[in-house]
């Protein structure tokens, strides 16, 4: 009988170790990035700037993807079939909960598209320590980088989940970023929440 | 709603098991003092590794309707080594174990037991209800305090019997869920269920 019970425990160890092994879950913030889901703006910059710009700019926009996953995978599918896109913008609110297991489902499909991707915070995705979790996966929450003679400025303006404090939007840092010099002509800037609404610090 | 409904059922189990009404001062006094607190010795000790609750959790509860019910509560820990940020909780978790059967006079199994637990994470950002700089519900859901439910077996068995004070040994696994992970995954195919399941086993010492 003894060993009965411990063949059945090592069958048990067995199973759980093999089949299971990523059903292992910790906590739900528990933050252990795999690496491509990791600095994912940065390397992104990388690969834009290998890529010839033409006579056209064309920008994929998308935004606001909660916890709409089927969507979004057919919201890639739809840019790569489209060649003329160079770049997609995501302007926040990937992860819906803020939960580290949203921020890797919302990427399972962005890491699909074939052109360059960048992904904004939006203030879902600061919920619990979502703050971490976006750091981790797409790095500073205020980053900008130049294309084509364009600066292009991702800030991240959500206010209310920094209570209000004075320093989101960083407009110091925007300052510095607008100011004019030789490496572009314009500049686009990218928020999740506009200055018109409650949710921005106005102050 | 039925989440304060459970938990106050769940209370009044454990108060009323703790206070039984037929047990009179007088016969309280005529024991020694370790009988006297005895009825208060949690049922067993659970170690259980992964499950959502953390790498490793360590339970106690007490056992209620001839073992037929279970109420645990653990305390989790996620190390640095495998999250950016270690991690401490709680949960409380409850247990119907409706069917057992003997294999033999040392080896019970108890093949299908269904749970639901509460799991607490410490920490700022882990709010339980809304914090006063948002609007009222701004956000419906709470990150520091989400529920779900699981399956589970266990093997139980003699195992450290004669050699300790426990009654016996059992070895468990669950499969689980919770809430936030079955919102998730509402109308995303794409996501596959595996994703949505924490899995978990664990080593419960019987007094």
């Amino acid at each position: 009988m003894r060993t009965k019970i411990k063949l059945l425990i090592l069958t048990m160890v067995f199973i759980t170790l093999t089949a299971c092994d990523e059903m292992f879950d910790y906590s739900p913030y528990a933050i252990d990035f795999s690496e491509e889901n990791r600095n994912v703006n940065q390397r992104n910059i990388e690969k834009l700037l290998l890529h010839e710009p033409d006579d056209t700019l064309t920008i994929a926009f998308t935004g606001d993807t909660h916890r709409f996953f089927d969507q979004t995978d057919e919201f890639v599918k739809k840019v790569n079939k489209n060649p003329a896109v160079d770049f997609v913008i995501h302007v926040g609110d990937m992860a819906d909960f803020g939960l580290p297991k949203q921020y890797t489902w919302g990427n399972l499909y962005l890491l699909k598209l074939k052109v360059p991707y960048f992904v904004l915070v939006g203030n879902h995705d600061l919920v619990g320590n979502g703050i971490t979790a976006y750091t981790e996966m797409f790095g500073a929450l205020n980053f900008s980088f130049i294309y084509d003679s364009l600066k292009f400025i991702f800030i991240n303006t959500n206010g209310l989940e920094f209570k209000f404090n004075g320093e989101v939007p960083d407009v110091q840092w925007l300052d510095a970023q607008l100011r004019p010099n030789n490496d572009f002509l314009k500049a686009v800037v990218i928020f999740h929440v506009p200055p018109m609404n409650g949710d921005f610090d106005s102050s | 709603m039925w989440k304060r409904l459970c938990f106050k059922i769940v209370l009044a189990i454990t108060l009323g098991h703790m206070f039984n009404p037929t047990e009179t001062c007088a016969q309280y006094s005529q024991k020694n003092d370790s009988a006297k607190y005895a009825r208060f010795i949690p049922d067993y000790v659970k170690l259980q590794f992964a499950g959502g609750i953390g790498l490793l959790s360590a339970g106690v509860g007490y056992s209620f309707f001839k073992e037929k019910l279970e109420v645990s509560y653990f305390y989790g820990y996620v190390p640095k080594s495998v999250s950016i940020d270690d991690l401490h909780s709680v949960s409380l978790q409850v247990t119907a174990k409706f069917w057992r059967f003997k294999v033999n006079p040392g080896i019970e199994i108890v093949p299908l037991n269904v749970g639901w637990f509460i799991h607490h994470t410490f920490g700022n950002e882990y709010w339980i209800t809304l914090p006063s700089h948002y609007p009222a519900e701004y956000y419906w859901w709470s990150p520091g305090r989400n529920s779900g439910i699981f399956l589970g077996g266990e093997i139980k068995t003699k195992l450290l019997s004669n050699k300790t004070p426990a009654s016996g040994t059992a070895f468990y696994a669950r499969l689980g869920t919770r809430g936030l992970y079955v919102t998730s995954k509402i109308g995303n195919s794409s996501i596959p269920f595996r994703d949505i399941v924490e899995f978990g086993f664990g080593v419960a010492f019987y007094r």
